[in-house]
C-alpha cells in the first residue's frame, strides 16, 4: 500500500464530511485548473508531440472523473493523475509506436527551445553560452534514455516527485525506480564529463 | 566513499534524496565534493526551469492557438472573396440582357391589353350588327330605297300626269 502523501498548500483536500462517495475529483474543474499544467508537461516530455499530449491530458482528467469512486486518498491527487496519465501513455505508445517516433521533433520540446528558456538572462554572455551548451548536452542525453528511465528521471527531477510516488506511478517497486534513476544519472553524468573534457581541450 | 571523496553512486544518491543530502557530513567538510555536487545540482535545476518554461510555452500554443494565425486566415478569406468576385462579376455582366428582358416583360402585357380592347370592340361591333335589323353594310342601300319610296309617288304621279 502506498503511504499517504501530504498535500501541498493550494492543493485540494479530501472532504471531511465522512461521506466516502465524495472525492476531490467531483470538482473536476478545480482539479483540472490545478494539475493540468503538470500533467501536460509530463505527457509532452514523454510523448514528444504537443497535440497528442493535449489529447492525453484531456483523457487523463476524463478518466480521473470517471474512476473517481476508486480514489481512496491513499496517494496524492497528483500521483493518481500521473498514474492515469502513465497508463494512457503506455496504451498510446503501444498502439502508435511508429507514429510516435515519426513525430518526434516536430512539436516536441527541443534543445533549442530549452536554450532560449534558460533562466538568469542577466549573466555574462560567456557564462550563458557555457550554460546553454551544458543544457543541450544534458537534454540530448535525456532524449536518449530508455522510456522508463526517461519517465522516472523527469518525474524525479522535473516534477520533483518522491521515489515512493514514482514507484506508484510507474507501477514498480522503489528499488527498481532507484536502479533506473541511477542508470539515468550515470548516463547523463557521462555526457556531462565528455562535454567538460571537450571544453578543457579547447 | 572513494578515498576521501564521494563516489558517483553516492553523489547520485544525494541528488535523489534531499534528506540524505541534509544528513551528509561529507559535503560540509569536503569542498571538492561540495563543488561538484552543487554543479550537478545547478545543472539539473536549470534543466528543470528551462523544461517547465518550454512546456508552458507549448501548452499555451496547444490550448489557445496564437492570434497570429488568424491574420493569414482573414487575408486568405479576403483573397478568396476577391477571386470569387472576379469570376462571378463577368458572368453576371454577361447575363445582364436577361435582366433587361425581364424588365421589358410588361410591354407584351400592354400589347395583350390593346389587342383585348380591340377584340372587345370588334365583338361589340359584331353584336351591334347582329342586333340591328339591317346589316351595317346594307344601310346605304336601305337609305336609297327609303328616299326612293319617299319621292317615288310624286314622280310616278308626274309620269301619270
Amino acid at each position: 500500500m502506498m503511504p499517504q502523501q501530504s498535500l501541498q498548500s493550494g492543493e485540494l483536500t479530501l472532504a471531511e464530511n465522512g461521506s466516502e462517495s465524495v472525492t476531490p475529483f467531483d470538482d473536476i474543474a478545480a482539479v483540472h485548473a490545478l494539475y493540468e499544467e503538470r500533467i501536460f508537461r509530463f505527457l509532452l516530455l514523454s510523448v514528444r508531440d504537443r497535440d497528442v499530449a493535449l489529447t492525453l491530458t484531456q483523457d487523463t482528467f476524463l478518466n480521473a472523473w470517471r474512476t473517481r469512486a476508486n480514489f481512496r486518498g491513499e496517494c496524492s491527487i497528483a500521483t493518481w493523475l500521473m498514474y492515469i496519465a502513465m497508463n494512457l501513455l503506455r496504451s498510446h505508445t503501444r498502439t502508435e509506436s511508429f507514429r510516435f517516433w515519426k513525430r518526434v521533433g516536430d512539436t516536441a520540446v527541443s534543445a533549442d527551445d530549452l536554450k532560449s528558456q534558460l533562466p538568469h538572462p542577466e549573466r555574462s554572455a560567456e557564462s550563458r553560452l557555457m550554460a546553454q551548451q551544458e543544457l543541450e548536452q544534458i537534454w540530448q542525453k535525456v532524449e536518449k534514455l530508455s522510456r522508463p528511465q526517461r519517465a522516472i528521471f523527469l518525474l524525479r527531477f522535473v516534477e520533483e516527485a518522491e521515489l515512493a510516488e514514482i514507484a506508484r506511478v510507474m507501477n514498480m517497486p522503489v528499488p527498481t525506480v532507484k536502479s533506473h534513476l541511477y542508470r539515468a544519472l550515470d548516463h547523463i553524468r557521462a555526457g556531462r564529463e565528455t562535454g567538460s573534457r571537450k571544453k578543457e581541450r579547447r | 566513499m572513494n578515498g576521501n571523496h564521494l563516489t558517483s553512486e553516492e553523489m547520485d544518491a544525494l541528488l535523489m534524496d534531499a534528506e540524505a543530502r541534509e544528513r551528509s557530513q561529507h559535503l560540509r567538510v569536503c569542498g571538492a565534493c561540495a563543488e561538484e555536487f552543487e554543479s550537478l545540482q545547478a545543472a539539473v535545476s536549470e534543466l528543470r526551469a528551462a523544461v517547465i518554461a518550454s512546456a508552458e510555452k507549448h501548452r499555451r500554443v496547444a490550448v489557445m492557438p496564437a492570434p497570429a494565425h488568424r491574420t493569414p486566415r482573414a487575408m486568405w478569406s479576403l483573397v478568396a472573396a476577391a477571386m470569387l468576385l472576379c469570376v462571378a462579376g463577368p458572368v453576371v455582366l454577361h447575363h445582364s440582357p436577361a435582366h433587361v428582358a425581364v424588365v421589358q416583360m410588361p410591354k407584351p402585357e400592354a400589347e395583350v391589353a390593346v389587342s383585348e380592347a380591340s377584340d372587345a370592340q370588334l365583338m361589340s361591333d359584331i353584336q351591334q350588327d347582329l342586333s340591328s335589323s339591317v346589316p351595317q353594310e346594307m344601310l346605304p342601300l336601305t337609305a336609297k330605297d327609303a328616299s326612293a319610296s319617299a319621292t317615288g309617288p310624286t314622280s310616278s304621279s308626274k309620269e301619270n300626269e
